[in-house]
């Protein structure tokens, strides 16, 4: 069969989006995605995830959860009755989680220092959504312990407002920072990023002064519903932000 | 399986890197040709979703890869031009943590890459660190990369720099077996490679598309204009700096001239079947000639 001669590519018009084709489009791809065992859920890439995640980042979590373990009974010291005083220390470092998860800057700086970002950027994840993704299991594996640490401290009576203490402030800014840095791409991504984690650093002790004023009209007497509330949709809204920002819908970020 | 670049352009401030590019590349190896500064990486980015286009879009089975997210993501495999790593890695290491960065299971990406490793003659330096490794060895290691989680695409620029001959063409036979039924664009300054694996070459100027098409038919275009000649040593000297010239070897008192030209440059000059590296030279000998093979 004679082939076709040279085609000069300028009278091509690409015809509209039909969205049963884009549907099948995308069912070949995960479908592909399937063949090699690559999930497509969150649930999915948190379970291939836990794969690569060695004894270092065990330990490394338990020496985190020590210190703040120590931090927080001086607090209680130092607070002596003030429940208030510990609440707002636990919603501090809550607060302060998501700041580690900015912290990914040596690891970004390490990658554009070995030309490595080029690579990582063309893969499933970028560094900034592995870090991501990395944070949530830290999540996932922290927030059940230190509740159990907050409601021993603070007697079964306080284990809502303990909860509520600890989880609104992270998943919050968790959430928030997941918001912003899916709108990112690229090396401004990574500086914003660090950028990010500057700046909640900073906000910490405004982050304090909030859970001290605030917190406490949420675990007043007669508003636990109110608290149950607020933490479930705060950890709702924790995990969307997460699954859009790890599931990256954009093809650029 | 098809990618389609409608009129996609990319700018960088004033200068345009690629502009209104157009081109359909169903499955199949494709063959990126041109110069340095062409436009050649910025297309490969652009595909590979590490750029945003600054106009156009790139399409696959005609939906825009920008909706896709992660289930366009997951069938890439992508080897830059700038290969880095990190130096403390082993070859396994790499690979596992590329498997990770690209979402593949553990225990399937640890076969993966010890299947992958023995495919690229790495087999033996599993836990050999990157920073000792050769720059034919690395190179082979960023093959090893690009082809975890079995893509359907893949992006090569450059896959063969750095390779001495007989690794190319070991790269060469196991990227046809490999690309049977998916992918692949493939950019290389050496012109054999392209011609003896690419089904599609397609010829990038200035970032606008010149010529796509499959080797033989794109040849057309300097059917004729490729003349061999034996000449006395001086007069092949004179003819050698007024056209392009692909071959000039020396025979003794005389000199063997292989150029390409419109009309016949010579007395008993005879036409010769045109090859890639006449095409390349017939379009680009203003742009600045490259040494690695372009002239024989």
């Amino acid at each position: 069969m004679k082939r076709k001669k040279t085609i000069l590519f300028t009278d091509y018009a690409v015809p509209p989006v039909v969205q049963e084709q884009k549907r099948a489009c995308v069912e070949n791809a995960l479908a592909g995605m399937g063949t090699v065992g690559r999930g497509g859920t969150l649930k999915e890439q948190v379970k291939t995830q836990l794969g690569y995640v060695g004894p270092w980042f065990w330990l490394g979590l338990a020496a985190v959860l020590v210190v703040m373990l120590v931090l927080l009974g001086e607090a209680s010291i130092q607070a002596g009755t003030q429940k208030e005083a510990l609440l707002a220390t636990l919603a501090l470092f809550s607060a302060s989680g998501p700041v580690v998860a900015c912290l990914s800057a040596p690891v970004l700086a390490r990658s554009y220092a070995n030309d490595m970002w080029e690579l990582e950027e063309a893969s499933f994840y970028n560094l900034p959504r592995l870090t991501a993704l990395r944070l949530f299991i830290c999540a996932l594996a922290a927030l059940p312990v230190m509740t159990v640490l907050a409601v021993a401290g603070l007697g079964i009576t306080g284990a809502i407002q303990g909860l509520t203490a600890l989880a609104v402030p992270f998943l919050l800014a968790s959430g928030i920072n997941y918001c912003i840095l899916g709108r990112l791409r690229g090396l401004a991504g990574s500086l914003c990023s660090i950028g990010i984690g500057l700046l909640l650093a900073v906000l910490c002790p405004a982050l304090f002064l909030w859970a001290e004023e605030i917190l406490p009209l949420l675990w007043a007497d007669g508003t636990q519903v109110v608290s149950a509330i607020t933490v479930f949709a705060c950890g709702l809204f924790f995990v969307l932000s997460a699954r859009r920002f790890i599931r990256n819908p954009s093809i650029t970020y | 399986m098809e990618i389609t670049f409608d009129r996609v352009t990319k700018r960088f401030g004033t200068k345009t890197a690629v502009e209104d590019f157009s081109a359909r590349l169903p499955a199949g190896v494709h063959g990126l040709l041109g110069p340095n500064g062409a436009g050649k990486t910025t297309l490969m980015r652009l595909m590979a979703g590490i750029l945003a286009t600054s106009g156009g879009q790139i399409l696959l089975d005609g939906q825009p890869v920008g909706s896709m997210g992660q289930s366009y993501r997951a069938q890439l495999g992508y080897l830059p031009q700038q290969f880095g790593y990190y130096p403390t890695f082993t070859a396994l290491d790499f690979l596992l943590y590329m498997a990770a960065v690209k979402g593949l299971p553990k225990p399937y990406a640890r076969a993966e890459a010890e299947e992958l490793l023995e495919k690229v003659r790495l087999g033996g330096e599993t836990n050999r660190k990157i920073k000792t490794f050769s720059g034919g060895m690395k190179q082979r290691l960023g093959i090893a990369q690009a082809m975890q989680g079995k893509p359907a695409i893949m992006i090569l620029d450059e896959p063969t720099a750095g390779l001495d001959p007989k690794e190319r063409i070991f790269f060469r036979n196991m990227l046809a077996d490999y690309a049977r039924d998916k992918l692949v664009l493939l950019s290389t300054h050496i012109v054999a490679d392209i011609e003896s694996i690419a089904g599609n070459v397609i010829v990038i100027k200035k970032g606008k598309l010149l010529l796509t098409g499959a080797p033989d038919d794109i040849l057309q275009a300097v059917q004729g204009k490729v003349w061999e000649c034996s000449l006395p040593l001086r007069e092949a000297e004179d003819l050698s700096a007024r056209y392009p010239v692909t071959s000039f070897r020396h025979q003794g008192n005389e000199a063997f001239v292989r150029l390409v030209a419109d009309y016949s440059p010579c007395d008993g000059a005879t036409q010769a079947p045109p090859g890639l590296e006449d095409l390349y030279l017939y379009y680009f000998a203003d742009e600045g000639v490259e040494s690695d093979g372009i002239t024989a």
